[in-house]
């Protein structure tokens, strides 16, 4: 598990610490049914609040990315990912919309917009 | 593990009055300034001074009371207080396998040498950083299950701050239900370790909060005298007055940034805390 | 205890050159002045060597953080006299076996019975010292304390003239004390001494328990 936090981000740490694992676990980078490190072990790696981790493992586990067992750890469930990647690529697709849908307000031409798309794109 | 009962100390002037509660399995940090209390209350913790009222009571005893199988139990660093300087680590040694049933010698070895602590010097030699380190490795080498370390972390470069840091977070690893009350006034060294923090301020307890909270939900709102007249005070802890109008701290960060999203919403650490709680208005 | 004894024994290590020249003076004294001495000065030098360590202790803030060490404060109280005692007498042992030898060298004779009983009154006298000194080092600290016995020191002389004043006065007569005094046999004043010792240091224990627990850390 390979985790980068940025302390300076106002995106909250446990929620930039859930979409990484949350990533890894979609690509396959972390297999079904392996264990993530304990709570202690990972906020001592990342030098965070071990409520943090928690926080953001509590949040995987109501996403149903993991499963944590009593005494014996976090482990990742058994994801059908193909349905993880539609519920991400149609969460992205909201955030399109609502960018279509001002952009539409203000008058901007089908061009404009795919013009912007591009520009963004060769970022 | 520990629960700090409306304890009160009084010193001429000054009084102390506080209470405070050490869950089991978390690393509690006690912030604040020089003289806010902060090793009083340590103090009273580890039953070297008597409360004038309330109670402290550790495992669920009274904190003057403890026996020694108890204290066996407590790993203590102070930072002015240690072994006689005069003794070597050798020395030290030989008296924690004394001292100490679960003294483990071979981790504390080992953790000289990576920490390049030599054992046949007299302690009165060594740099303040290696004095420090060694105090704190002294606390962590008896597998206690509760750590109290006032201010363990004072007047260290950056490198010995982290090596000691490194050593609580080892600790804190071995066995998830060890706790650990650590004093500081280095607040970025609290907010890389602790879980629970609380302010102190001229002996009495200013703020309790996570510090998960306190990095995602706390911030500093930075507005002019128009948008601070128009602004709903609901979740703002304190103001202070600045040359460009006030800045306001708050712990909703997410309700400023949603109703007024023009606003600068900055996030706050825990220093900028301090400084706010302490001060201003 | 046993850890602190330890830690008060490595401390005495550190200092092992000191306590060498004490045993090469107290052999040359043995030799030159006289063997009878010896016995009270290494005794003593042991005595003053063991409640040094209380000065080690207290040296550079050491209280509270051996405090929070598994002892309690009595543990801490008895380990004083523990070591006290036990350097008294090892220095005392130490003393008779150089003053036997010293003896033996000049070719005088040795009567083990009678040098053996001397040399266990001479005992009585630091053990009494204890008594005053371990109480005093816990409650003055190392550098006051000299102040303080010198003081009881003076004290007692004071009132030890004034009291020889008094009996003048009234016309009693001292060489009858004297005479008392020497009809005391050994027995008698071995025993006499054996329940001042004893008396004095259940005193002392009890005063010193007193001044740790009411010791401001």
């Amino acid at each position: 598990m390979h985790i980068i936090l940025n302390n300076s981000s106002m995106i909250p740490i446990y929620e930039q610490l859930m979409e990484q694992v949350k990533s890894q676990i979609i690509s396959g980078e972390i297999k079904e049914n392996e264990v993530l490190p304990s709570v202690r072990a990972l906020s001592a790696e990342l030098k965070i609040s071990a409520l943090t981790a928690k926080k953001a493992y509590d949040r995987l586990e109501d996403e149903g990315f993991v499963i944590t067992v009593h005494g014996k750890g976090t482990f990742v469930a058994a994801t059908d990912r193909q349905l993880a990647v539609e519920a991400r690529r149609k969460a992205v697709e909201d955030d399109f919309r609502l960018a279509v849908e001002k952009a539409r307000t203000i008058g901007m031409t089908r061009e404009e917009v795919l013009e912007v798309v591009e520009i963004m794109l060769e970022e | 593990m520990v629960t700090v009962k409306n304890l009160t100390k009084r010193y001429g002037d000054y009084t102390l009055n506080l209470s405070l509660e050490l869950p089991d399995g978390m690393i509690t940090g006690i912030v604040g300034k020089n003289g806010a209390g902060k090793s009083t209350t340590i103090k009273s913790i580890l039953g070297l001074i008597t409360p004038d009222e309330g109670s402290v009571t550790v495992f669920g005893k009274e904190a003057r009371a403890l026996s020694c199988a108890d204290k066996e139990e407590i790993g203590v660093a102070l930072s002015d207080s240690g072994f006689s300087m005069y003794l070597t680590i050798r020395d030290v040694i030989c008296v924690l396998k004394k001292m100490y049933h679960r003294f483990d010698e071979k981790m504390f070895v080992g953790k000289c040498e990576e920490l390049g602590l030599p054992v046949d010097k007299q302690i009165k030699n060594f740099s303040t950083g290696m004095k420090a380190k060694l105090r704190v490795l002294v606390a962590v080498s008896h597998r206690a299950r509760l750590l109290i370390l006032d201010e363990p972390t004072a007047g260290l470069d950056v490198e010995a701050r982290n090596d000691i840091l490194d050593l609580l977070r080892e600790y804190m690893r071995e066995d998830e239900n060890r706790s650990i009350l650590i004093s500081s006034h280095i607040s970025s060294d609290l907010e890389g370790l602790c879980d629970d923090l609380y302010l102190i301020h001229d002996g009495r307890v200013l703020l309790h909060e996570e510090t998960d909270r306190i990095l995602s939900e706390y911030a500093i709102l930075k507005v002019d005298e128009s948008e601070y007249s128009a602004l709903d005070q609901k979740y703002i802890l304190k103001t202070r007055k600045e040359p460009f109008g006030y800045a306001c701290l708050t712990d909703q960060k997410k309700f400023y940034g949603e109703n007024y999203p023009r606003m600068i919403v900055e996030k706050a650490n825990i220093d900028d805390l301090i400084l706010f709680m302490t001060g201003g208005k | 205890m046993s850890g602190l004894l330890v830690k008060d024994f490595r401390l005495l290590l550190q200092r092992k050159q000191a306590v060498i020249m004490m045993l090469v003076i107290a052999v040359f004294i043995s030799f030159s002045i006289g063997e009878e001495f010896i016995l009270g000065y290494l005794t003593f030098i042991g005595l003053i060597l063991a409640t040094s360590s209380i000065s080690y202790d207290e040296f550079d803030n050491g209280y509270p953080f051996l405090m929070t060490l598994p002892i309690t404060n009595k543990t801490y109280v008895l380990e004083k006299y523990v070591l006290s005692a036990g350097a008294m007498l090892f220095s005392w042992l130490v003393a008779l076996v150089i003053s036997f030898a010293t003896k033996m060298m000049h070719g005088a004779p040795i009567q083990p019975a009678e040098d053996l009983l001397g040399a266990v009154l001479i005992l009585f006298f630091p053990c009494l010292l204890m008594n005053i000194m371990i109480p005093i080092q816990l409650k003055f600290g190392s550098e006051k304390s000299r102040i303080v016995l010198l003081a009881i020191g003076g004290i007692g002389a004071i009132i030890g003239y004034g009291a020889a004043g008094f009996m003048e006065k009234i016309g009693d007569d001292i060489d009858d004390i004297i005479q008392t005094l020497d009809r005391i046999t050994p027995a008698t004043a071995f025993l006499l001494l054996t329940v001042l010792v004893i008396a004095t240091l259940f005193i002392s224990y009890r005063i010193s328990n007193v001044i740790m627990d009411r010791k401001i850390l």
